[in-house]
């Protein structure tokens, strides 16, 4: 692959999400290679910087201000993955560092918690906590001695402190002959794996040992003051890329929500505005996922309000609808078979959401729709075979459409006499969570089962409203908002019987009621096709950054 | 045909009976002696045949007739007589038949306090008709729910393997006639039942092979429940005195275990995350002392196998790259025998039992090991786990068994030296080295199918475009 590519697709690649990250992975292992700043062969070579850092060490030893250390094993082949440019050398790492680990003193936390807070107190990943007394009073490189951090690095794992601060045992510190090469360490352990040098899954550590033996690629001084520089004014911009990427998507996330409500709650006046704004820029509010989900709800508001499908003057208006409504209640409860109720309170002018078009009526779902729950089962009826019995969970997997796993049954005679005695739920009926988590819903295709009362409603299926309007409906913004004002203050969040009749709905005619009902099944559908097709594209997207950065900072 | 659900049902109205495991137990000894008294008819037409049961003790005396023996006077009979009668012959018994009963029988209780309800569940019971070859077979289907319903009744799950593994474990083991098979934590004979059909139906030519075949399958099992529903599951496939014992394979010390060196064949999914009791462990050498009962139940596994002796064992992944006692042990097994392969299992096989990562390792005895393949076992299409309703199924491993003769390394499969596992400190947890991640791919692949996934999404955002447009009346 050649760095073309990456400059011909740069604004794609760029843009990926968690492109910032890998970015400055990138920049640091091209920088460890050399690739980053240009080579000067009137440096001072590596070699012999190596050699002053030994001759300042031996004269600490003499002095009796550092330990004299072990001898470390000469690097072998193996150890050294890439070829290094000329007047750069392979070293391991405790050749060119003065560890001053021996001076740390770790103090318990109860401990700190007298102590007056003044200083700053280093742990593994950076300043933990103050202290009143420090240990070092120069800058100093720190190295995570133990935990996660050394495996999923998750914040940079060495780090520089200055000031006067204190350490305790989970850091190594490190000196060096001076501060760039202390610089250019830091940014050279945080580009390479320590895979290797940990030992422990559960619990890593990359002790003093492991660590001296790390192999480093170890340029001129020069250079690696350079290096520095250039990784400082690359991470600079790559921040300042961030930043701009987060206030991006942001704005754009800004303006996904507000176009999408200008347009779901346009009053008359202003709807084609809102409507051709939205569609005219459709291509920036459908560009993620989350953006498919807002435009859902949108739909289902407007469907709500009629403006899905057109009317048709010709059809029986809902009043119409109602009266028949009333009339066959009226004649069951003669019949005896169902019990007079109170009458529901008319619907105010307050509860009208908004206008709804003509032919149309606002009703109380109990004017409407005949809604019951189940006949109790106690926990002893529970089997581990025969009819399946639903708890808000199925259902809530129905609806989804998801594989449920039925876990509870009650037996084949019991159903058979709830069947007898008082019906069981037949094909069409709508199941409403109604405790809980409230509003998942599920029409029956027909299966045989039973349900839990209080927990789940039930809808029975009729010719006159049609339940998968209503469906639509409880999937709507408008439900949520009542359903928050219903169930809101009271101690326990369930919506009763009582409190479902009350809701109130705009009840469209018949027939549209199900061209509505299509119009929102034939959006959706592609809706569902555009989420997914998202979800892949926005993969595909990262696939292919850190596909890209991975190439460019190969070794050949 | 037996109805489990109604016996359950009608238990559930006996004050005396807590909870399903009891129920379990309680079918769990009844259908014994109702099947040994069936098998009894067919044993019987041997004249030199002589039941080990008393007169009164037997099924088709206290309890075959509907109308017989019930309420007070039943109660009493089982719990004086039946049960006393029958556990005595663990010790007394004359043969080995006997000895089997009374072991089972001490292991069981009688929980029932009604005896109306206990002769209804009887009842239930006298409708299995098995000496129907047809019922019989059916038979086989209402064991395995029994089998999987422990699954749900706590933790009594630790006794079943899903089936699909169970198979295939016993497949690519492949146990010959003449050869001896053992599983040491038999559980519910899940492997003894399968690698006994599988000798059964591939090798098996005449009677006399039939006869041999009777007493080459032997387990142990430690806990009384599954060691009854092991013995009634080994009688029910034609086994006439299963060679199960009621017995911890691990509470004899392995220098003089009388199995050492003489097994050809074992298969088995031993406890894991057990601890044993005090003392266990000094029947092992000092340097492989643990409480882990499955660590030790590798170890006894190494001794027992004769010389080219082969195994298979289910062990999670904590095996694999464990330490200290599990490091000699793993060093022991990889010197004295040839561990060849290691089939990675994905998480939940075992669900909802455990969730944790089991591995099938498989070995031969006599030889070091010098690599070992590994093969990683996708869920299949579609599967994100595996659960009660959606089990692993034995046509998943049709992919190890086309590679097991012919292998080669793939995305799924890899191979590890020796060497590198002994750098390794004989950690064995070899993640797959093929998964391409998105890293190594080709940017310009990667590239092309973005491109494309992203015209497909625009596409679709105009299709909406324009429905919308339509719906509401505007322009595209």
């Amino acid at each position: 692959m050649n760095t073309q590519f990456l400059f011909d697709n740069f604004d794609l690649i760029a843009q990926a999400p968690g492109e910032v990250a890998k970015l400055k992975e990138t920049i640091l292992k091209l920088a460890m290679q050399g690739k980053l700043v240009p080579q000067n062969p009137d440096d001072e070579p590596a070699e012999e910087l190596i050699k002053r850092i030994q001759a300042e060490k031996d004269k600490l030893i003499a002095e009796g201000k550092l330990k004299k250390e072990k001898p470390l094993s000469p690097l072998t082949e193996v150890e050294k993955p890439y070829k290094l440019p000329v007047g750069w050398e392979w070293v391991r790492f405790a050749n060119i560092v003065i560890n001053r680990d021996g001076e740390r003193i770790p103090v318990s936390s109860e401990e700190r918690a007298t102590k007056e807070k003044i200083y700053d107190y280093y742990g593994a990943s950076g300043v933990i906590d103050k202290i009143d007394k420090y240990l070092f009073d120069k800058p100093l490189l720190l190295i995570g001695e133990d935990g996660a951090n050394l495996i999923n690095r998750s914040t940079p794992i060495a780090f520089i402190a200055e000031g006067k601060y204190w350490v305790n045992n989970h850091s190594h510190v490190l000196d060096a002959i001076n501060i760039d090469v202390l610089l250019y360490l830091k940014n050279y352990i945080n580009s390479i794996s320590l895979e290797s040098y940990v030992t422990g899954t559960a619990q890593p550590k990359m002790n003093q040992a492991k660590m001296n033996s790390i192999a480093v690629a170890f340029p001129p001084l020069a250079e690696q003051i350079r290096i520095v520089a250039k990784i400082d004014e690359l991470f600079a911009r790559c921040d300042a890329l961030e930043n701009e990427h987060s206030r991006q998507r942001e704005r754009r996330q800004a303006y996904v929500v507000s176009s999408l409500h200008h347009l779901a709650d346009a009053q008359e006046d202003t709807f084609a505005l809102f409507r051709d704004q939205a569609l005219g820029n459709l291509d920036t509010i459908l560009a993620t996922p989350e953006d498919v989900k807002k435009l859902r709800q949108a739909i289902l508001t407007l469907a709500m309000k009629g403006k899905l499908v057109p009317q048709n003057s010709e059809e029986e208006p809902s009043a119409e609808l109602l009266k028949r409504i009333k009339a066959e209640k009226e004649q069951l409860i003669v019949e005896g078979k169902l019990r007079k109720e109170k009458p529901l309170p008319p619907i105010t002018e307050e509860e009208k959401l908004y206008e709804v078009p003509a032919g149309w009526e606002w009703v109380r779902l109990g004017d409407a729709v005949n809604v019951k729950s189940s006949k109790r089962i106690y926990e002893s009826e529970y089997c581990s075979d025969g009819i399946p019995f639903f708890r808000s969970k199925e259902i809530g997997e129905l609806g989804r459409g998801a594989e449920i796993r039925t876990e509870i049954y009650i037996s084949k005679e019991k159903f058979e006499s709830l069947k007898g005695n008082y019906g069981v739920p037949q094909k069409g009926d709508l199941l409403l969570t109604s405790v809980g988590s409230i509003g998942n819903t599920w029409i029956s295709d027909g299966r045989e089962f039973y349900y839990k009362d209080g927990n789940i409603t039930q809808i029975a299926s009729q010719e006159t409203v049609s339940n998968e309007f209503i469906q639509q409906f409880i999937q709507s913004p408008d439900f949520r908002r009542q359903v928050i004002d219903t169930v809101s203050g009271t101690a326990y969040n369930a919506l009763t019987i009582i409190k479902i009749n009350n809701l109130v709905f705009p009840l469209p005619p018949l027939a549209e009621q199900h061209r509505i009902i299509a119009k929102i099944e034939e959006l959706f559908a592609k809706c569902d096709l555009l989420e997914t097709a998202l979800r892949k594209a926005e993969k595909r997207q990262v696939g292919l950054m850190e596909s890209v950065l991975h190439h460019v900072a190969a070794i050949q | 045909m037996l109805n489990i659900k109604r016996m359950q049902d009608i238990m559930r109205m006996d004050t005396g009976v807590d909870g399903d495991a009891q129920r379990i137990a309680q079918i769990t000894w009844m259908l014994f002696l109702k099947i040994f008294d069936d098998k009894e008819q067919e044993y019987e037409l041997d004249d030199n045949y002589r039941s080990s049961l008393s007169e009164d003790c037997r099924w088709r005396n206290w309890a075959a007739n509907d109308e017989g023996l019930t309420s007070d006077e039943l109660i009493q009979f089982v719990n004086n007589t039946l049960f006393p009668t029958l556990a005595n012959l663990a010790g007394a018994a004359r043969n080995q038949q006997g000895r089997l009963i009374g072991q089972i029988m001490n292991g069981s209780a009688n929980y029932m306090k009604s005896g109306i309800l206990l002769r209804q569940v009887i009842n239930e019971i006298n409708n299995l008709d098995y000496t129907s070859q047809k019922e019989r077979h059916l038979f086989n289907d209402v064991y395995e729910t029994i089998l999987r319903d422990l699954q749900s009744a706590g933790n009594a799950g630790e006794y079943y393997t899903p089936r699909a593994v169970t198979q295939f474990m016993v497949d690519m083991v492949d146990p010959q006639l003449g050869e001896l098979v053992f599983d040491p934590a038999c559980g519910t004979g899940g492997f003894l039942v399968c690698a006994y059909e599988h000798i059964r139906t591939k090798y098996v030519k005449g009677v006399e092979d039939y006869t041999n075949l009777q007493h080459a399958i032997r387990g142990v099992e430690k806990k009384p429940l599954p060691y009854t529903l092991g013995v009634t599951n080994l009688i029910s496939h034609g086994i006439e005195v299963p060679g199960i014992d009621h017995d911890n394979s691990l509470a004899r010390p392995i220098k003089d275990h009388p199995l050492r060196d003489k097994i050809h064949v074992i298969i088995t999914n031993p406890p894991f995350g057990g601890k044993e009791e005090d003392g266990i462990e000094n029947n092992f050498p000092a340097a492989y002392k643990t409480k882990e009962t499955a660590d030790l139940f590798l170890f006894l596994i190494t001794e027992l196998l004769a010389p080219n002796g082969r195994a298979a064992i289910v062990l999670p992944d904590g095996f694999l790259f464990g330490e200290g006692v599990k490091t000699r042990i793993k060093e022991k097994l990889l010197t004295e025998c040839n561990l060849h392969t290691i089939v990675r299992m994905p998480n939940g096989v075992f669900a909802p039992y455990t969730g944790i990562n089991t591995n099938l390792l498989f070995f031969t005895k006599g030889e070091a090991t010098k690599e070992i393949w590994y093969y990683e076992h996708p869920y299949p299409e579609g599967y994100k786990s595996y659960s009660k309703t959606k089990p692993i199924r034995i046509e998943e491993f049709q992919a190890e068994k086309d590679w097991w003769n012919n292998r080669v390394e793939s995305e799924r499969a890899w191979k590890v030296d020796i060497e590198q596992i002994k750098v390794n400190n004989y950690n064995l947890d070899s993640k797959n080295p093929n998964v391409i991640d998105d890293a190594h791919r080709d940017p310009a692949e990667l590239l092309a199918e973005y491109h494309k996934a992203a015209a497909a999404a625009q596409a679709l955002r105009e299709e909406i475009k324009h429905l919308l447009a339509d719906a509401l009346g505007g322009k595209a």
